[in-house]
């Protein structure tokens, strides 16, 4: 967990805010696409020791300049002092280039081409972005508080995002507008929050759950309010899933929802599962012992930034994340 | 006496295969409020979501394309620091 380390150390903070600019890919897209972008990556990839030999993952910190040539590489970054000297040398190096390649604007950068298709996730347009979290936690009391546990920043939260489609957000809408009136969360949706959010993704890339792993998905909408701009849903689910005897996940689900039809957009879509969690997927080792609390908080996600635009985890493969399978 | 003595360790068996038992069983279903009340919310989420100075690295004006990097390194003349993983950084888990 590179964030955990490196990227919390602070020197290693106001060296990548003053000295850099800072972006973050997805190695599995980018390795693999076939556009300017994936070009341009191996480009600069292939002067580091990350060949990517048949087809394999080039994952690592890498310090380049906008014309593609490679100052500094490491494969990950578990430790902060050897990424401060990393970026230290890199910067040295870029100080040394002719002038022409590192004032403002001495480069020339050009236009994106077309992107590949297979390799891109495209935010869906006026469609629902969600935030998604998850933590392991410990019972105290009558509420929960952070669990701890043995693997490295396996207390921490995790995160990711939930696409919901234009069109699914309108089956989101209740189609009677009446205090008490009751329905089903709309399938799809239903059964992308099962399989792809309501995971332990706390200690890195799970597996996600199959179709057959979900025993029981049945989460309703409710009706709470009718106002004159907003119409306010409850939402109720529990949820069984299980991959055999040693992994699954059982929780309840509550949420409060809020609908404004005039701007056709939920402003409010907070959602907290909580349920015991037990066992663990092949890159996902260190679980704790026996079934534990799990928590998974989700709520909009803030697009005006970047890194809340990012694809969901769940999405490289299109067709079960989106419902086609 | 010796049927004391024999109740005396067919008490003992079962009293330790209770105990046994009891701290093999697997802890129940965590207690999730019936009544989701928006204080009980905000306090759930409080404690899943990132913490203050949990995700320190948050802080970093990361952007998400090599092509949008590119165009803000030259023009402000610098380096281009790539954070790549298999999974992204920055949302998977």
């Amino acid at each position: 967990m590179g964030r955990v380390s490196t990227f919390a150390d602070p020197a290693v903070l106001k060296m990548t805010r003053a000295d850099f600019v800072p972006v973050c890919t997805d190695d599995w897209y980018t390795r693999r696409r076939k556009d300017s972008e994936g070009d341009f990556f191996r480009k600069v990839a292939d002067q580091s020791p990350r060949k990517g030999l048949n087809g394999g993952t080039r994952q690592g910190i890498y310090v380049f300049t906008a014309d593609g040539e490679l100052l500094g590489y490491k494969n990950h970054g578990g430790d902060a002092e050897v990424m401060k000297k990393v970026f230290l040398d890199a910067k040295a190096k870029f100080d040394k280039l002719p002038e022409s390649r590192r004032k403002p604007s001495g480069v020339t950068v050009p236009a994106a081409g077309k992107p590949d298709a297979n390799f891109n996730r495209i935010l869906p347009e006026d469609g629902i972005v969600l935030k998604v979290h998850g933590r392991i936690l410990e019972a105290k009391a009558e509420t929960f508080v952070k669990g701890t546990c043995d693997f490295t920043g396996g207390d921490q939260a995790s995160r990711d995002y939930c696409w919901i489609t234009a069109d699914e957000k309108k089956s989101l809408i209740p189609p009677k507008a009446e205090v008490g009136f009751c329905y089903a969360l709309p399938e799809k949706i239903a059964q992308r929050l099962a399989r792809f959010h309501l995971i332990d993704n706390t200690r890195g890339e799970p597996e996600f759950w199959k179709k057959e792993h979900v025993v029981a998905n049945k989460i309703t909408l409710t009706v709470t309010a009718v106002k004159d701009d907003a119409i306010e849903l409850r939402l109720d689910g529990e949820v069984k899933l299980e991959a055999g005897p040693k992994l699954g996940f059982e929780p309840k689900l509550r949420g409060n929802l809020r609908y404004i039809p005039s701007k056709k957009a939920f402003d409010q879509f907070d959602i907290v599962a909580l349920g015991d969690y037990r066992g663990e997927t092949t890159y996902t080792p260190g679980s704790r012992e026996g079934r534990k609390p799990f928590g998974i908080s989700i709520g909009l996600a803030d697009l005006t930034k970047p890194s809340e635009r990012i694809a969901p985890q769940g999405i490289r493969d299109r067709d079960p994340y989106l419902g086609r399978d | 006496m010796t049927r004391v003595f024999i109740l005396g360790i067919f008490s003992s068996l079962f009293l330790g295969g209770f105990c046994y038992w009891l701290a093999a069983a697997p802890s129940s279903i965590a207690p999730v409020p019936e009544q989701m009340t928006a204080a009980r919310m905000a306090e759930l989420q409080k404690v899943i979501r990132p913490c203050e100075g949990e995700d320190a690295f948050d802080k970093i004006a990361w952007l998400t394309t090599i092509h949008e990097a590119r165009v803000k390194a030259a023009k402000e003349g610098k380096p281009i620091l790539l954070w790549e993983m298999d999974g992204h950084p920055l949302g998977c888990g």
